[in-house]
């Protein structure tokens, strides 16, 4: 199980990599597109550079589906976990189990219709860059994969480091 | 629509992250009404894939940029030099500063941090009990998501289609007036429990002190006159001002104060990525919601039975107060304004009122919620910097709460202090 967990955590600093790169790909385009308008137009150029936005925006839906999958791993993502963290041990932790089960019911599902989706993206392409959809709408299955992937993470440490698991994250909570 | 919203509240009650709940909770109703699943990747993707919500990231960045950089640590010499010898005007800078760190960065969390780890224990070294310099910081760091820029104004004008331009407008005066009130109920309250030191004031040294602050400022201070001015003018979309504070960030941090070494850069990165990811994993899949809410007519409902209790504007704006303060006690800002905004800014235009004043009325309104316990960023982080209990942190809380409580009536009830600028 050791050896899952360090699996899961080497991909995960991979993820953390690539979000670093996607986020920073974003502020280029982005200011490329600004330069581009102002630059540009000042020197009486008239030119669009369309591409930058369409991009910018694929760019981000990986991004966040990548970034929502990484924050699973030690239960980042904003929850109301206010009534689970007051109820007495066994019947907290159980709370939580029950609702990362229910969690990874909804990935799967997810991951399914996403795959369906992706499908039907292999015969639609992108309105300025004519890349093919598939490429941008896979960020839905491959994000939820990961979910699961990075929920399974969260039980496995708590199993082998027998600790409470709703106390997994709440450190990182405050950074 | 009434089972949606049961299992919606069943599954935040069990602790489902709020993204996910928000798309769990729809499905049995889009099964019966025989819509196939394979509509929610297409929907998720079309709320995900939008170019104003590119700014939400970028501000996110340039706030973590700004606040590494040392360009907080100099906004708070600033405030201090100008306030700090005032009796109270420690406490005083610590909500002048938050309003100036709100210019630069986009969210709450981020200004309370900020400004927290900085003024909280040079309060308490002078003389002000823990308690009361952690909760003004909770407090004042509100001031985060009403004065331009705000990342839940990206959003909410992203929801209900109006312009980002225009709502950030709009939370100018609002802030400068929520700010005003709490410099003063700081400056009232330490006086009466004869809180902090008190310097003699002489203009000399005073304005040289001020100048020398400034001067070593002017890069940080130039920034707001930059994205405000910017946006302010017409000049950039929020996105583009967003993209511009963070090469500004950047260059400022790296070039001219030296302190953001560029291999802390990839962290920075990431942390950003994953801030925003986990905000905006909310909005693609609050879409879902937003989806079968719209085919069960929700809003049309909503407005019926409003007019059933009155038709009156002002009682409809007092209800929303009330719920929102309520609702503010246990959500976030950000869910709070992604499930309820959609619900109510349809009913709030079809009474008659005007959809920026609404949507401002909103942001400020679940802002407070960040600072009404037992749940809120700004506590908990304010909490962790003074090292307090939040049972410790709820009676002067109090003071600043009441305070803020007659601002929300007063921003609800006089439309042209949103309305006035645009």
């Amino acid at each position: 199980m050791r050896v899952g967990l360090a699996a899961i955590d080497g991909l995960n600093r991979l993820l953390g990599w690539a979000l670093a790169a996607l986020l920073a790909a974003i502020a280029v385009v982005v200011m490329i597109q600004v330069l581009v308008r102002f630059i540009l137009t000042a020197i009486g150029v008239d030119v669009r550079a369309s591409w930058t936005e369409e991009l910018a925006r694929y760019l981000l839906c990986w991004m966040v589906f990548l970034g929502a999958a990484y924050g699973c791993r030690k239960a980042q993502l904003m929850a109301l976990d206010f009534a689970v963290s007051k109820l007495p041990g066994a019947l907290g932790q159980a709370a939580r189990y029950l609702s990362l089960l229910l969690c990874l019911g909804f990935f799967l599902l997810l991951v399914q219709v996403g795959w369906s989706f992706v499908e039907f993206g292999r015969t639609e392409s992108s309105p300025v860059m004519r890349l093919s959809m598939h490429w941008i709408y896979a960020a839905i299955p491959v994000g939820a994969a990961l979910m699961v992937v990075n929920t399974l993470g969260l039980m496995l440490e708590a199993w082998t480091s027998r600790a409470d698991i709703r106390a997994i994250g709440a450190a990182e909570a405050l950074d | 629509m009434t089972l949606a919203f049961v299992l919606l509240m069943a599954l935040l009650a069990l602790g489902v992250p709020i993204a996910f709940a928000l798309g769990m909770a729809p499905l049995w109703t889009l099964a019966d009404r025989g819509i196939p699943f394979i509509a929610l990747p297409q929907i998720i993707f079309e709320a995900t894939d939008s170019f104003v919500l590119l700014a939400v990231p970028l501000f996110i960045l340039s706030g973590l940029l700004m606040q590494q950089g040392g360009i907080a640590a100099r906004l708070v010499e600033v405030a201090v030099a100008i306030l700090g010898w005032l009796r109270g005007g420690l406490a005083a800078s610590v909500v002048l500063t938050s309003m100036l760190f709100s210019t630069i960065s986009g969210s709450s969390a981020a200004t309370a941090a900020a400004v927290g780890s900085v003024l909280i224990p040079q309060m308490k070294r002078s003389n002000y009990p823990t308690p009361f310099a952690a909760s003004t910081v909770a407090s004042s760091a509100e001031l985060g998501v009403i004065i331009p820029p705000s990342v839940p104004m990206v959003i909410y004008a992203m929801l209900t289609g109006i312009s980002v331009t225009d709502l950030f407008i709009a939370g100018i005066l609002p802030g400068l007036l929520i700010g005003a009130s709490l410099i003063l109920t700081c400056i009232v309250f330490s006086a009466i429990r004869g809180y902090g030191e008190v310097e003699p004031f002489h203009l000399g040294p005073w304005s040289r002190g001020v100048a020398r602050a400034v001067r070593r400022a002017w890069a940080a201070l130039l920034m707001p006159v930059i994205i405000l001015g910017g946006i302010y003018g017409g000049i950039f979309t929020p996105t583009e001002a967003a993209v511009i504070a963070v090469f500004y960030a950047l260059f400022v941090g790296t070039v001219i104060y030296g302190e953001l070494q560029w291999r802390a850069v990839p962290d920075i990165l990431r942390q950003a990525a994953v801030t925003s990811a986990v905000v905006m994993i909310i909005v693609s899949f609050t879409a879902i919601l937003a989806y079968v809410l719209a085919l069960l007519r929700a809003p049309d409902i909503m407005l019926e039975w409003i007019r059933a209790i009155s038709d009156n504007k002002l009682v409809f704006l007092l209800l929303v107060n009330i719920v929102l303060l309520l609702v503010g006690i246990f959500f976030e800002p950000l869910p709070a304004i992604l499930i309820l905004g959609p619900l109510l800014h349809p009913v709030a235009v079809g009474m008659g009122i005007d959809p920026v004043h609404f949507g401002l009325i909103l942001i400020v309104n679940t802002a407070i919620g960040m600072v009404t316990p037992p749940v809120g960023a700004n506590l908990f982080i304010s909490c962790a910097i003074a090292r307090i209990s939040m049972e410790q942190l709820t009676r002067p809380l109090l003071v600043f709460l009441a305070v803020l409580v007659v601002d929300i009536l007063i921003i609800t009830y006089v439309p042209a202090l949103s309305l006035a600028l645009l």
